[in-house]
């Protein structure tokens, strides 16, 4: 009996270990793939990019566009300044996300020589990690993007940073000179900002690598002369009249699908109000400076009457009942459209404003005034007013309105700037302000430092995750630990 | 049956004529003094002598013997009774159940039945008994406080809990912590405790550690309950029907303020008729205006006073009927018994409803050498709650609010023509939904079943050795639908410029799901068991085979075209569709082996190997040995024997190491995300943020426990000690990596956690006396301590809460593992404090400011849990009485935030909505310094200061999670034998009053809610909700007759 069980246990112990082998494969995802050709990872990190809202919103309020509106309490952070490493934690993660995408896509591109595909996952690539420097300062960068490998990722020098996105910046443009061909695939439709069109990409490539060199002019020992010649003599040239970066990967009247800053700041797709509808009005130093200071037939494009049909924006750090949605002015039909307009990477009155102000600083042999005047007609057209108007408007003789009435021309390029970004690209907003200084946005009147936010803390995932990197960066304020190229 | 028994006699007679004087029969019947129940195998001695024999299946007995011979009648689980014989002929027995379980046969792993003096490692057994004292609608709620090392969590108190039930505390940090559940000898789901119809059970048998269970396989490694379900015993039928009916009320609610009504303005208390907020001026007592210009131009007027009862009255009494019915009936072959529940429930939460129905068949038959057995269980549940937040808006109303009779909304016009002040339209908060409209438009229906059971054949091939086969399956299905109504706002209520609600009106959802678990186990094992001289041996080896088929599918229409069809195709907009598939399997070898040397030392080895799917190739067997030993002392130095206190002594030690796998089925490949694509024919793709390492291994648990068992003063008092250490090394850990790596988190294996324990059990029988009062008193403590060894390359910690979706970064109140910290640990946000740890604040505005990290406030899970059980007993009364205290542990209340931000809370009226100076404050002076501030106030000492600027610290929301709860009382009468005799067919009755939770004891410090209520059953403990429904206390009255 006890042989016989035993070699019933033997038998039954060798078909185990020969027949679990195939009886345990059943590990493959059903579910989700596991691989994707980068054309198809293209199109939604393109998405992510353009539908990020984050850093714009917190542009909007430090840029001195936004204010909370007093239907809701709270936002000590934008009425107040106060806040900490739990604040705008979305851009830093948003960004290494995307950048991750972006990486697969050029590490997937350049393993079978789609140059196509790799350029324009480069200039992507350098677009992110300007949000990341111009709010954080040092980031990891030579180090990133490497999962396992470099778990704790070192921080890099933001300077050094900065140069190398003018160099992937000047790779892009290397790969993008590279005609479509068979072996050369284009993007078409994934590519959702301009359908494979390779001599926009470059364009869009230069200006963005204009907007990294002027963001420098603070910075000494900088010939950034030189750097403007090498954009000049890419040969693309800038992006020109309604040339504005929109991306749009066909936006639905559906839960997720619609164009996020109206799914977020307006409508639902159900036609309920967005979440945060009442939440954000235009701030009164913006309604004063169009209305007062610079008399900008704008307005009615950008902000929205109240219910006593007046324009009336909220002071910035102001939170009571007077200032409750109804009461204060909402944003305008320039800005708030369709469920399916565009989402906005980089606005064509940017591009001029950058040239005129390189002209004017002595980069380019550039008209500055005609560069300037070319960005305030872009700026009138995008808001749906014509070109008719905006030569009416600076032509008349106020100050940063008019180029000859203007003593400070870089006051008058960036102040005209900050009008044209309104609300759409409100992180560059605030970027240029601390840069410049200007428009001269007032302190929020309960501000817990009489000083204006400039920069964003590293966020508590990074403390906790990387935390002796994170506490080698000294950044303990929030107001006094800038950016290295701010003013 | 009286005709049975006179033949009885007739027979008797004839028998006694034929034996010789001095050698007769003696016959009679030994029953269970708990229901009177014949107890078969029984055994009868005449001491002194070897003589004896048993009781048959029906309990009778017949022995010879002669006047002087003293009778014992001995049976497990029972006291030992002795008679002398004298001049009776028939001798009926009635044994009373053993308060000690010292003795008691327990049945571990796969089924087996082992003497406890026998085991080397802790196991409980709580017997069906006790589990139904006290009339606990689940088994969940029936072993609160019952067992050392068990943590039971009721998590939600809806119409619909769940819980989480641990064993020794946690030790993996993201993978599974809940214990076994076995039913029948097959594994099954947790959540069987809270569908098993507690009437059903024998008894439950808690394997406190690994080591016992490491034989079911690497779910094992979180300890077991083993569930036995009632069998028909042998004997004439029984039939038992009960009803219980139980009350459910609110126990507590947070403390509010009751001096400030309706406003929201900073720097000045302005009575805003429409606000949520409270941060308005103190009540006046005159009438006002409540909510905004009505449609005929009127007003909602009220006293401007606080409505005391008005957010208590706004909840229901609870209302829980229960009835069972069973029979058992069995004979020496066979056994049989069937079984059925139906429970209907009413919420506290108005509308909120469910109906349970449980059923179960077992039976059993024994042909020659085969015994073949089923055991099935089927459960239903409908289940009809809402899914809005009725606890939060209830809570966060202004005081001066009459919600209570904003019940019935749906006219807008009361039947006198006036206008409705429950509807929408003319509702007054401008801001948030009514309570009652929100539930009535937002809810889930569900119908879900599980159909559990096992079949299985034995074949005992030899007197020592029998074969087993064995299937089980799981089958849980789950069909519901959630839906919103539509609602559309009239012209006019958009009209009002405040009315910011009106201008959303809801287009309705229907959201359909269906989901199907179904698990399939089998096992085939022999056995064999063998004396060898002073030695006996058992050994068990086998094989396991599970497969885990999971399928999920959901349609959703996110806004409806025609009122009240609730189905995909009535929409407008894309539909929104989900589907996943999981399909996952493991197989199993073990071998087990006890050794015993006479009646005192015995040696238990055991060792299993897993095969799985869910690892790669090169890493899915593996293999877990374990040992214990016990020497039973009182046997082995009979010295001890001699002692007149102690009766029973043993200890014990164990070592075993058993291997776990957490890992998601497809978890070893990063996946790619869609995003929001496709958008038509465009399709997008993401490359996910988890990165998993592909040769994850499994996680090992190391366990070592000693243990002791002693009995003294004749077994009056029992005493056994437990002393454990665990640690779970190369955890599969979701570990959160920089987000500048690409990822955001790595599944990799890493860290480790120990768990360091202590446990009492002391179980006594103060009084007994002769006339039939005795009194039981049991404590049971237990002390763990969850300890964070490492983690990963320099990775301090791990926020547990984040992971589970719970809290953001941004979150007040978080939950993390750390390295050197008890696991799991609440960390909030704080004041930034100077060294001297005083809150600095500002030297103009007098607010403090938010520190740039979190502070660590403590563990999370009980340090210490006491449970005390009590019974007296006299007569037919009963009373059963358990309460349970845990502390040494946090909770962070997120609702208290949102009481905090509408200013209901007490804690935002603690200066009469003044200004005053931070307590224990400073000032940072410009060299650094800092000055204590006495002098400079918050700016605002109303909305500014406590909704604006204090409610953004986490650190004022906890509170230490200590209670004492009264689980149970259960006051029962049974009448008496001789009064059910006349009713000729009733062969037992008792009546009794039931109550549970029914008082709940909290420091002071906490003003908010019970802290049992965290609102997760995974690991990250220590968070509440106001998404919760309140805790309540249950009270009722039961009836049970038997048959």
């Amino acid at each position: 009996m006890k042989r016989k069980i035993y070699s019933i246990l033997a038998a039954s112990a060798l078909l185990l270990a020969s027949c679990t082998g195939s009886y345990l494969d059943i590990n493959d995802n059903p579910n989700a793939a596991v691989s994707a050709t980068p054309e198809l990872v293209l199109s939604n990190a393109l998405n992510v990019t353009a539908g990020r809202l984050t850093h714009n919103q917190i542009g909007n309020f430090f840029g001195g566009y936004w204010a909370p509106s007093g239907s809701y309490s709270g936002f000590v952070e934008e009425r107040q300044f106060d806040y900490g490493a739990t604040y705008g934690t979305g851009v830093w993660s948003s960004c290494y996300d995307n950048l991750q995408d972006y990486q697969y896509i050029i590490d997937k591109a350049e393993a079978q020589s789609w140059k196509a595909v790799s350029g324009i996952a480069k200039v992507m690539k350098a677009y992110n990690y300007q949000i990341l420097v111009d709010a954080y300062n040092n980031v990891p960068f030579s180090d990133a993007l490497k999962g396992t490998t470099a778990i704790r990722p070192k921080y890099d020098d933001a300077q050094t940073v900065y140069n190398e996105l003018i160099k992937i910046l000047d790779a892009a443009s290397t790969d993008l000179k590279v005609p479509i061909s068979g072996a050369n695939p284009s993007p078409g439709a994934q590519d959702i900002v301009y359908k494979g069109d390779l001599t926009k990409w470059r364009q869009f490539a230069n200006t963005l690598r204009l907007r990294i060199i002027m963001r420098q002019t603070n910075v000494s020992g900088k010939d950034l002369k030189s750097e403007v010649a090498k954009v000049v003599a890419e040969g693309a040239g800038f992006l020109g009249a309604g040339g504005t970066v929109n991306s749009t990967p066909g936006y639905l009247k559906t839960a997720g699908k619609q164009n996020p800053f109206w799914e977020t700041y307006v409508q639902q797709a159900s036609g309920a109000d967005a979440g945060s509808k009442q939440a954000y009005v235009c701030s009164a130093f913006f309604i004063t400076t169009l209305q007062t200071d610079l008399k900008d037939p704008r307005l009615a494009r950008l902000a929205a009457k109240n219910n006593a049909g007046i324009y009336v924006g909220v002071p910035l750090g102001d939170g009571n009942d007077d200032n409750l949605f109804p009461k204060r002015s909402w944003f305008g039909p320039a800005i708030i459209k369709s469920f399916d307009q565009p989402m906005v990477l980089m606005t064509a009155a940017e591009s001029f404003f950058l040239q005129a102000e390189a002209a004017q600083r002595g980069y380019t042999t550039g008209d500055a005034k005609a560069l300037y005047e070319a960005g305030i007609t872009e700026a009138f057209t995008a808001a749906g007013l014509t070109a008719t108007d905006a030569s009416t408007y600076y032509n008349t003789a106020t100050k940063n309105v008019s180029w000859a009435a203007s003593t400070d021309k870089i006051e008058a390029i960036i102040t005209q700037k900050w009008v044209a970004m309104f609300s759409l690209t409100g992180f560059e907003a605030w970027c240029e302000f601390r840069r410049t200084g200007f428009p001269k946005v007032p302190v929020a009147t309960k501000a817990i430092q009489q000083k204006n936010p400039a920069r964003l803390f590293y966020p508590t995932s990074e403390i906790s995750t990387n935390s002796d990197n994170v506490s080698a960066q000294n950044v303990t304020s929030q107001f006094d630990n800038k950016i290295f190229w701010a003013k | 049956m009286r005709k049975l028994l006179l033949l009885t006699a007739v027979f008797l007679l004839v028998q006694l004529g034929k034996t010789f004087a001095q050698d007769r029969q003696v016959t009679g019947k030994v029953t269970s003094s708990e229901d009177g129940s014949p107890l078969p195998g029984v055994s009868i001695a005449v001491k002194g002598t070897s003589k004896g024999t048993t009781t048959s299946a029906d309990g009778t007995y017949k022995i010879s013997v002669n006047a002087k011979d003293i009778l014992t009648f001995s049976f497990v689980g029972f006291d030992t009774q002795t008679i002398t014989v004298g001049t009776q002929s028939k001798i009926n027995v009635v044994l009373s159940t053993n308060t000690s379980q010292l003795q008691e046969v327990v049945v571990t792993a796969l089924g087996v039945q082992r003497q406890k003096e026998s085991l080397g490692y802790a196991a409980t057994t709580v017997k069906g008994s006790e589990i139904n004292q006290a009339k606990a609608v689940s088994v969940t709620s029936a072993l609160q406080g019952k067992v050392s090392g068990l943590q039971i969590n009721i998590v939600n108190n809806g119409i619909n809990p769940s819980s989480r039930v641990i064993l020794r505390g946690n030790r993996s940090l993201l993978g599974n912590n809940e214990a076994l559940v076995v039913i029948d000898g097959s594994v099954s789901t947790s959540d069987a405790l809270n569908y098993l119809n507690p009437n059903d059970i024998d008894d439950v048998t808690v394997l406190k550690g690994a080591n016992a269970a490491a034989i079911y396989g690497s779910d094992a490694s979180n300890g077991a309950l083993i569930i036995t379900t009632k069998k028909g015993s042998a004997g004439a039928p029984k039939i038992s029907v009960s009803n219980t009916t139980y009350i459910e009320e609110i126990s507590f609610m947070p403390k509010f303020q009751e001096r400030f009504g309706g406003g929201t303005e900073s720097f000045s208390r302005v009575y805003i008729p429409f606000e949520n907020q409270s941060y308005g001026p103190a009540y006046t007592n005159e009438s006002v205006n409540l909510g905004m210009p009505l449609e005929d131009g009127s007003y909602q007027k009220t006293p401007y006073s606080y409505k005391s009862n008005a957010k208590l009255n706004s909840f229901d009494k609870g209302v829980t009927t229960q009835s069972s019915v069973s029979l058992s009936v069995g004979d020496k072959a066979s056994s049989f018994y069937i079984s059925a529940q139906q429970n209907d429930s009413k919420g506290v939460v108005p509308g909120d409803n469910k109906q349970q129905t449980a059923l179960r068949m077992n039976a059993s038959h024994e042909y020659s050498k085969f015994k073949g057995a089923f055991n099935i269980g089927y459960t239903t549940n409908n289940i009809d709650f809402t899914t809005s937040d009725f606890y939060n808006t209830v809570l966060n109303t202004p005081g001066q609010v009459p919600l209570d009779q904003y019940r019935d909304w749906r006219n807008f016009k009361n039947a006198d023509g006036s206008l409705n002040y429950a509807n929408p339209n003319n509702y007054f908060n401008a801001y948030f939904y009514s309570p009652f409209f929100n539930k009535d438009v937002n809810r889930r229906k569900e119908f879900n079943s599980t159909l559990s059971g096992n079949v299985e054949l034995t074949y005992k091939a030899t007197k020592w050795l029998s074969f087993l086969g064995r299937v089980g399956i799981t089958k849980k299905d789950y069909n519901g639908k959630a839906i919103q109504e539509k609602f559309k706002y009239s012209a006019y209520a958009k009209s009002v410029a405040d009315f910011s609600e009106a201008q959303n009106d809801l287009n309705g959802f229907a959201f359909d799901y269906n989901y199907t678990d179904y698990r399939i186990t089998s096992d085939f094992f022999l056995t064999a068991d063998k004396k060898f001289g002073k030695f006996s041996a058992t050994f068990i080896a086998g094989i396991n085979n599970k497969e885990n088929t999971q399928k999920f599918v959901s349609t959703q229409a996110n806004s409806l075209v025609i009122p009240g069809l609730y189905n995909v195709s009535n929409r407008v907009g894309e539909a929104g569709a989900s589907e996943s598939d999981a399909k996952t399997r493991l197989v199993g070898v073990y071998g087990d082996l006890t050794v015993g040397y006479k009646n005192f030392v015995y040696l238990h080895l055991s060792g299993r190997n897993d095969w799985s799917s869910l690892l790669g190739k090169d890493n899915r067997s593996f293999f877990y040995p374990g040992g214990d030993v016990s020497v039973v002392l009182t046997e082995a130095v009979p010295a001890l024997k001699e002692l007149s206190f102690l009766s029973f002594a043993k200890v014990r030690g164990s070592l075993t190491k058993v291997g776990g796998i957490n890992v998601g089925p497809y978890a070893l490949q990063t996946s790619f995300g869609t995003g929001s694509f496709p958008y038509g024919s465009l399709a997008g793709f993401s490359v996910g943020n988890t990165l998993p390492d592909p040769n994850l291994t499994p996680e090992f648990t190391n366990s070592f426990e000693v243990g002791g068992e002693f009995g003294f003063l004749n077994n009056r008092v029992n005493l056994e000690l437990a002393y454990y250490t665990q640690k779970t090394t190369g955890q599969t850990v979701s570990i959160s990596t920089s987000q500048a790596t690409g990822y955001s988190n790595a599944l990799i294996n890493a860290g480790s956690v120990q768990n360091t324990g202590f446990e009492l059990d002391l179980k006594t029988t103060p009084i007994k006396l002769a006339n039939g009062f005795s009194w039981d008193f049991n404590v049971n403590f237990s002390q763990v301590d969850n300890k964070v060894l490492e983690l990963y390359q320099g990775i301090n910690e791990l926020n547990l809460s984040n992971y589970y979706g719970l809290t953001s970064d941004a979150s007040l109140g978080q939950v993390f593992a750390t390295v050197g910290e008890q696991y799991p640990t609440i960390k909030v946000v704080a004041y930034k404090r100077d060294p001297d740890g005083r809150v600095i604040v500002n030297s103009e505005t007098g607010y403090p400011s938010v520190a740039t990290s979190l502070k660590t406030i403590g563990q999370s899970n009980p340090k210490y849990r006491l449970g005390l059980t009590t019974t007296l007993k006299y007569k037919g009364f009963g009373l059963n009485a358990v309460a349970e205290y845990r502390g040494g542990n946090y909770i962070y209340h997120g609702l208290a935030s949102t009481v905090w931000f509408t200013g209901v809370a007490e804690a935002t009226a603690a200066y009469g909505r003044e200004r005053f100076v931070f307590p224990n404050s400073v000032i940072q002076n410009a060299d650094g310094t800092f000055t204590p501030n006495t002098t400079v106030t918050v700016k605002d000492g109303g909305l500014g200061a406590w909704d604006s600027n204090l409610r953004r610290y986490g650190e004022n929301f906890v509170t230490s999670a200590a209670f004492w709860k009264l689980r149970e009382v259960a006051l029962t009468y049974n009448v008496p034998a001789r009064i059910l005799a006349s009713t000729k067919f009733i062969k037992s009755a008792s009546v009794g009053l039931v109550g549970r939770n029914l008082i709940t004891l909290l420091p002071k410090e906490n003003l908010y809610t019970d802290p049992e209520f965290a609102n997760t059953t995974s690991n990250a403990v220590g968070l509440n909700s106001n998404a919760q429904t309140p805790p309540t206390r249950t009270y009722g009255f039961t009836v049970n007759l038997g048959f």
